[in-house]
């Protein structure tokens, strides 16, 4: 062969995706159908990462974001976790707001991210958000919160085969954090009211220059 | 290598707990990857252990001996192997030690158009050039060194008839020889891979198995697979069917070196077949095993 093996490999991964240079017949029925396992095996990767919102859509959108997402070169990824995040952060620019789809979308990710964190996770000391010294509080890195159109229990219901209870007002607030149990659970209002307060990961700096400026000010 | 341990099963967390157990089994082989995630930063990836499904994967597994079957190093990726699944072997032998290593001789990353490594969504082929040979043997060497147990390679099931190949390494059974050969390390033999190649590229499956270096494998791998398009896939959707039976008869008559027979299924296959269904399966190979293998149960 004088085509390097690096040529050969890369030649023949771009014709399986629709590119030219295949280094074999790219009219044999063969690569034809290696090509359709190769899709196969993609959407099939999508739909398992993220099943749970995939089940409240309807099966027209359900395919067609699939495929959306699959057209745009998703679902390769070999790692449930990594595909998920792909497949989620697409997901959650393209579903209607507001939505229990949306939501579990959300739900999901804030999940993903409070695994992710739990890993390393060490619980900073009691008193330490008073404790000043200069620092700033923002939202957690791992953290996230998710509002729910409807009780969060008859939602997640609704993926087991439930009645889907119908889209209210963003009222029902649900925390996800590494240190929590579960790493998950019900937000207080004035929980829920201190975290939309909170500056987001790299928000300080804005918070200084707005400082700076005289927008803001600390407190005595 | 261990001597002959019999017949054993993936470890399937949708098969109930009951299936593993020694009245059925002599050993699990175990696909680390899929009891770990996949973190991202950048261009630099790591795999953390997922511990809620090792400790179920463990408890399941009891005192049965394992055997590691990888599915993500992409050992014939020319650009390089997936290193993340190397650093996760090493923290995986020191907390579960395994028998031996195997893994699949192909390709599942490539260089993208910015050169920089993308997944191809599909495990490929390689072909069968000196290149190949030179590039898999060197790794297989070096894994084999770096595990410190037997490291073997799976032939693939594909559907490409018109691979290149060099005339001096001729065809898939010539690469896998010479890379084996030269690593020093063994084959797994995946026999339900052989019939769907035969099936597909037209050889006859009985024949090939002259072409092997019997000598060098380990490990057989049998399996269900189904139709689609003309095509026979190796789909591990359901029972072996009778050819790859008779093809565990020839091998194991004919290779006194193999070490274990494994039954592959899919976890979303599982209730296809059943528990029964499953056990059943395994009986069938343990009975072909026994034929060839004596000794071992009448110390029992």
């Amino acid at each position: 062969m004088t085509m390097s093996l690096a040529a050969f490999q890369s030649g023949l991964g771009w014709a399986l995706q629709g590119g030219g240079g295949c280094p074999v017949d790219p009219d044999s029925v063969g690569i034809r159908f290696t090509a359709k396992v190769r899709r196969s095996w993609c959407e099939g990767r999508a739909i398992n990462a993220a099943r749970s919102v995939l089940t409240l859509l309807p099966h027209d959108q359900r395919q067609w974001l699939v495929a959306a997402y699959v057209d745009g070169g998703g679902g390769q990824a070999s790692f449930l976790s990594t595909e998920a995040d792909a497949f989620l952060a697409f997901l959650a620019t393209r579903l209607a707001d507001p939505s229990h789809a949306l939501s579990v979308c959300r739900m999901e990710q804030a999940l993903a991210r409070a695994r992710e964190g739990a890993e390393t996770f060490v619980p900073a000391a009691h008193g330490a958000a008073t404790a000043g010294g200069g620092r700033h509080l923002r939202q957690g890195r791992h953290a996230g919160m998710v509002r729910f159109h409807a009780n969060p229990g008859a939602v997640l219901a609704a993926l087991r085969g439930g009645p889907l209870p119908m889209v209210g007002p963003a009222g029902h607030a649900v925390l996800f954090a590494p240190g929590l149990p579960d790493l998950f659970r019900a937000a207080g209002s004035d929980e829920a009211a201190l975290w939309d307060a909170m500056p987001a990961k790299g928000s300080a700096r804005i918070a200084d220059r707005l400082v700076s400026e005289g927008v803001l000010e600390y407190r005595d | 290598m261990p001597g002959p341990l019999g017949v054993g099963f993936g470890c399937v967390l949708a098969v109930p707990e009951a299936l593993y157990t020694a009245d059925l089994l002599d050993f699990v082989e175990i696909t680390p990857e899929i009891f770990h995630r996949e973190y991202r930063d950048g261009d630099h990836a790591r795999l953390v252990p997922d511990h809620a499904l090792f400790d179920a994967a463990r408890r399941r597994c009891g005192a049965l001996p394992i055997v590691v079957h990888g599915v993500e190093l992409s050992i014939g990726s020319a650009h390089g192997m997936y290193a993340p699944c190397l650093a996760m072997m090493d923290d995986f032998q020191k907390q579960w030690p395994f028998l031996w290593y195997s893994e699949h001789l192909h390709f599942q990353t490539m260089l993208d158009a910015q050169g920089k490594p993308a997944p191809t969504g599909v495990p490929l082929p390689l072909p069968s050039t000196r290149a190949a040979v030179d590039l898999v043997a060197e790794r297989a060497a070096f894994v084999q060194r770096r595990f410190g147990v037997p490291f073997l390679l799976e032939n693939p099931a594909h559907y490409l008839s018109d691979l290149p190949a060099d005339s001096d390494v001729g065809n898939e059974f010539g690469l896998m020889n010479r890379i084996t050969t030269l690593a020093g390390c063994g084959q797994l033999l995946d026999l339900h891979n052989l019939h769907c190649n035969a099936t597909n590229l037209g050889f006859d499956a009985v024949d090939a198995l002259n072409l092997i270096r019997l000598d060098r494998v380990r490990e057989l791998h049998v399996a269900g697979g189904s139709w689609s398009d003309g095509f026979y896939m190796d789909a591990h959707d359901g029972r072996v069917p009778e050819p790859v039976w008779d093809l565990l008869e020839l091998t194991l008559s004919r290779a006194p070196g193999i070490a274990g027979v494994v039954f592959e299924i899919l976890d979303e296959y599982v209730d296809r077949l059943g528990p029964d269904g499953i056990a059943r399966e395994l009986e069938r190979a343990r009975t072909i095993w026994r034929r060839f293998h004596p000794a071992r149960d009448a110390a029992a």
